[in-house]
């Protein structure tokens, strides 16, 4: 009796390990983006997740493009730039449940928001996840609720080949834009230095869908 | 070499326009700006072919003094656009962005600086072994020439440029808009912590505001005089007040002979230029001197003045250094004794009034003895 209860206890010990290994395995597997794999989705936490690199130009320099492509023609007009392709952005965020506003084009009118899901945009920044809200500012004040929305605009990205993944105002172009300033608004940002990590170094972005 | 010289000059200019362009958000969200300097650079190399053919003193205008003067101009201006850091991140991006790459800022920047530094000292050993004629602008002065067109030309350019630039570049804009304001209500203190702001680069924001001063004739100059002897001591501030003057000075000389004889003619007349050279033939050597003496001859008007005349820039920097030395340590010393004790204070304000007194009898010695002239001659 008391050989087949450690028979048991040591199956059981054995499994424990395997288990937590296995655990372990499938979690880095998730977490671990590449340059080759550069972007993930996942279903259950409704999230897309992206790798990108700082582009310490727009520690002091405005822009309004967040992340660009590096092969589209906005490629080095971004604070984050990264190897995901619009397209890719877009199909995995219909994936995981987000619908496109597609209100927008180069003709509509000053001021219009833009529509779609509501997106939850997150930086992970030494293992710590942020609002990217928090990374940025306007006219070096900081900012509140950029309030992102899922465009969709790929009829318009694939025409114009600028490569914009997230914009930080409303656009006819980005597959994610904020809705908080409307189109043709003229605001711009800078990122900030002491948030961010240095130019050339790499930043997780998490896009939850809300 | 002579091609060589004015690659650096398009060079160095291409990057003073694509540094500037940094600062029109428009603009640098829609193209990569480090194409304007290959584009200026060919520009002005092209210029150099078409009008180097027409010109017998070898496109002179960019002998090595001047193109060692566009050097540290643009490197200045880019200091106040920038400062430091952010000119090293906007050069690094600019350059990086060309080639589409990831360098590190700093180390493009260096690169950049390194590369303009040994094209700079190549160029200064050349022009020591062979060495070009100076322009002839004195004795030609009233001829209109290929040379004298040319140099209306780039004045025009460099003016419309200060002018531009106020439109498009808001930075510059709030720069411009601050000081005017600050100098036209005599804003001493205003002007002292605008200044100290900048730190360690205050004395080269405080030269540069006396330069612009000099170009916009009717600010007042002592008041940063004041201000440079509140911040810098009366000693150091004087030497800094008395250089940056002699810039300013030096600037407003050659807008005003780049103008040229023949357009001033044609817009301030000829009478009015007449009467000029009359005062310069009169009194000679000694004209500038005079006029610098006296705190209510407006300084800037005298260097244009005499930027029409055919004064050689020499004798006029002499001139001018001698003639500004009295008022420019009298002020100095009053601005010191602002934030110092009474008694110095005390000693400022008698120098103060010496000054003026001093001044006024030589003006009072100067009528005086063209109305004897005048009596002598109608006599």
């Amino acid at each position: 009796m008391k050989k087949k209860s450690l028979l048991i206890s040591f199956f059981a010990s054995l499994l424990l390990v395997f288990g937590i290994f296995a655990a372990t395995s499938v979690t880095t597997q998730a977490a671990k983006l590449t340059k080759d794999n550069p972007v993930q989705y996942s279903k259950k936490n409704k999230t897309v997740t992206m790798l990108t690199t700082v582009n310490g130009t727009y520690f002091t320099q405005n822009t309004r493009h967040v992340i660009v492509n590096v092969d589209g023609t906005n490629g080095n007009k971004s604070l984050l730039k990264t190897d995901v392709q619009p397209k890719t952005v877009y199909k995995d965020l219909k994936k995981v449940g987000a619908k496109p506003g597609d209100n927008l084009t180069k003709q509509s009118k000053a001021g219009t928001k833009v529509k779609g899901s509501k997106i939850n945009v997150y930086f992970v920044i030494n293992g710590k996840k942020m609002r990217a809200e928090k990374a940025v500012q306007v006219n070096g004040k900081n900012v509140k609720n950029l309030n992102f929305r899922f465009g969709g605009n790929m009829a318009t990205n694939n025409k114009m080949k600028t490569g914009c993944v997230l914009c930080f105002d409303s656009c006819p172009v980005g597959t994610v834009s904020g809705a908080k300033y409307g189109f043709s608004y003229g605001e711009h940002f800078t990122g900030k230095s002491s948030v961010l990590p240095k130019d050339g170094k790499q930043v997780k972005v998490i896009m939850q869908v809300k | 070499m002579t091609r060589l010289r004015i690659l650096y000059n398009g060079v160095v200019i291409g990057i003073l326009c694509s540094l500037m362009a940094w600062k029109s958000t428009w603009l640098q969200m829609r193209i990569p700006l480090g194409w304007i300097i290959p584009i200026v650079a060919i520009i002005v190399y092209l210029c150099y072919m078409y009008y180097g053919k027409h010109l017998q003193q070898n496109w002179a205008i960019f002998r090595f003094p001047e193109t060692l003067g566009i050097t540290v101009v643009t490197f200045l201006l880019l200091l106040m656009t920038y400062r430091w850091q952010p000119l090293i991140v906007v050069l690094g991006a600019t350059v990086r962005e060309l080639f589409h790459a990831q360098w590190s800022f700093g180390a493009t920047s260096g690169i950049i600086f390194a590369i303009l530094i040994i094209w700079l000292i190549a160029l200064y050993v050349d022009s020591r072994r062979h060495p070009i004629a100076k322009i002839e602008s004195g004795d030609k002065i009233n001829k209109l020439t290929t040379q004298s067109k040319i140099s209306l030309v780039l004045t025009i350019v460099f003016l419309g440029l200060l002018i531009g630039f106020y439109y498009w570049i808001p930075a510059y804009k709030d720069f411009i808009d601050t000081m005017s304001s600050l100098l036209a209500k005599l804003d001493i203190k205003g002007v002292r912590d605008y200044i100290d702001s900048f730190g360690m680069w205050g004395p080269l924001i405080s030269t540069l505001l006396m330069v612009f001063q000099s170009v916009l004739a009717p600010l007042p100059a002592f008041v940063l005089t004041f201000a440079n002897a509140y911040l810098y001591g009366w000693y150091f501030g004087a030497a800094l007040s008395w250089g940056s003057a002699m810039l300013g000075a030096l600037l407003c000389f050659y807008i005003a002979r780049g103008i040229g004889r023949p357009l001033a003619e044609k817009i301030i007349t000829k009478r009015a230029l007449a009467k000029m050279d009359g005062f310069f033939d009169e009194y000679g050597d000694y004209t500038i001197i005079i006029l610098r003496l006296l705190p209510f001859v407006s300084f800037d008007e005298v260097s244009y003045g005499a930027g029409f005349t055919d004064m050689k820039v020499g004798k006029f920097l002499i001139a001018t250094g001698i003639g500004q030395l009295p008022a420019t340590i009298v002020y100095s010393f009053v601005g010191g004794s602002l934030g110092g004790s009474k008694m110095m204070m005390f000693i400022g304000l008698i120098a103060f009034i010496i000054l003026i007194v001093v001044s006024l009898v030589v003006r009072k010695v100067m009528m005086n003895k063209q109305q004897n002239k005048k009596l002598n001659m109608s006599k």
